[in-house]
């Protein structure tokens, strides 16, 4: 935290290498939390553009309340997403996962891909502000009250998303295990 | 299904990840617009500089003609000059209009004796020559009269 925040300063002062660290500390989880939510590959890395541009504009006027940097790009990126489907209300299907989203070279690629795609379908399922908080809780282990900042919303309203958005998993995954995705 | 298996199964979308491309390609435009940046506030202090070393020089470029053209000014706007100027502009307005009536009362008093003068030797040489002629006509016409009379009655009691 302490790093963090010495590179956030440097940034501030106009360090490109600083915000560099900040970059590469945060890319890949801004981007699966852009992808999850507009489900489409070339979005996702538009956006997720967007959102480092737009932080590396703006970092002078970032004030720390005490959580990682995280909670800032979240909102960014939240707000970019929304933006995203104000303009293009139409989504595109999650049909396929391409190869170069995997992590690591995966032994059983078809069967990782397939559960990928239906989790993946699961959260598209799920309503905006439920995406969010199901993405930056379970797959990011971000706190509620991190959520509650970087969603802008209080840490009882993010519980109560929180809860409704499991509930509206359990029952997916019921009808998941009833029949098959398709590919 | 309990809490722990719904994260279970969505760990797995920890493995999405963006490609290397797409990485470095977003790290070296942030890069390229912070040198832009860069350049942006490095020339905008000297732009404002220039800019009010160009507001003062004017503002006293301004001034310092003031001070010159303004005695001129002054002699333009002598209330005294101005008046013995506007009273001979009326002056040498009024001389060619007085002149321009006079020579216009001559005329028409000139024709008005003319119209009435009905003696023969007025001066005009060219009308005194029409009136003979129109007399030497009227009494040419007054013999022809009189020849067309005789021939006419010759010609019915013949």
């Amino acid at each position: 935290m302490k790093e963090e925040e010495s590179f956030i300063k440097k940034a501030q002062a106009g360090e490109a290498e600083a915000f560099g660290w900040i970059y590469d500390q945060y890319i890949k989880q801004i981007y699966r939390f852009v992808y999850l939510k507009v489900s489409d590959r070339a979005n996702a890395e538009d956006l997720t553009q967007q959102v480092f541009m737009s932080a590396w504009q703006n970092i002078k006027g970032y004030k720390s309340q005490g959580f990682p940097l995280s909670s800032w790009l979240y909102r960014i990126a939240n707000n970019a997403v929304i933006d995203h489907y104000r303009t293009n209300r139409h989504h595109v299907a999650l049909d396929n996962i391409p190869e170069e989203i995997f992590a690591q070279e995966p032994d059983n690629k078809i069967d990782v891909a397939m559960e990928i795609a239906r989790a993946a379908e699961m959260i598209k399922k799920l309503e905006t502000d439920q995406q969010s908080v199901v993405v930056m809780k379970f797959i990011e282990g971000m706190d509620n009250k991190e959520i509650a900042t970087a969603l802008e919303k209080t840490e009882g309203a993010i519980r109560v998303i929180q809860h409704r958005a499991l509930k509206k998993l359990k029952d997916l995954i019921s009808e998941n295990n009833q029949e098959p995705v398709k590919r | 299904m309990n809490q722990k298996e719904i994260v279970q199964k969505l760990n797995i979308l920890k493995t999405i990840e963006p490609s290397e491309g797409f990485i470095n390609r977003t790290r070296l435009i942030i890069a390229i617009q912070s040198k832009r940046q860069n350049q942006k506030t490095f020339a905008w202090p000297w732009l404002i500089f220039t800019g009010a070393f160009a507001a003062v020089l004017l503002v006293a470029n301004v001034f310092l003609n003031l001070s010159i053209v303004q005695p001129r000014l002054a002699l333009f706007f002598n209330q005294n000059d101005l008046r013995n100027e506007f009273t001979e502009l009326a002056l040498n307005l009024r001389l060619p209009e007085i002149s321009y009536q006079q020579n216009i009362d001559d005329a028409i008093v000139l024709a008005l004796n003319e119209i009435s003068d009905n003696q023969p030797n007025h001066l005009n040489t060219s009308l005194l020559q029409k009136e003979g002629r129109d007399l030497e006509n009227r009494n040419n016409n007054q013999n022809q009269g009189e020849e067309i009379d005789a021939l006419l009655e010759k010609v019915i009691i013949e």
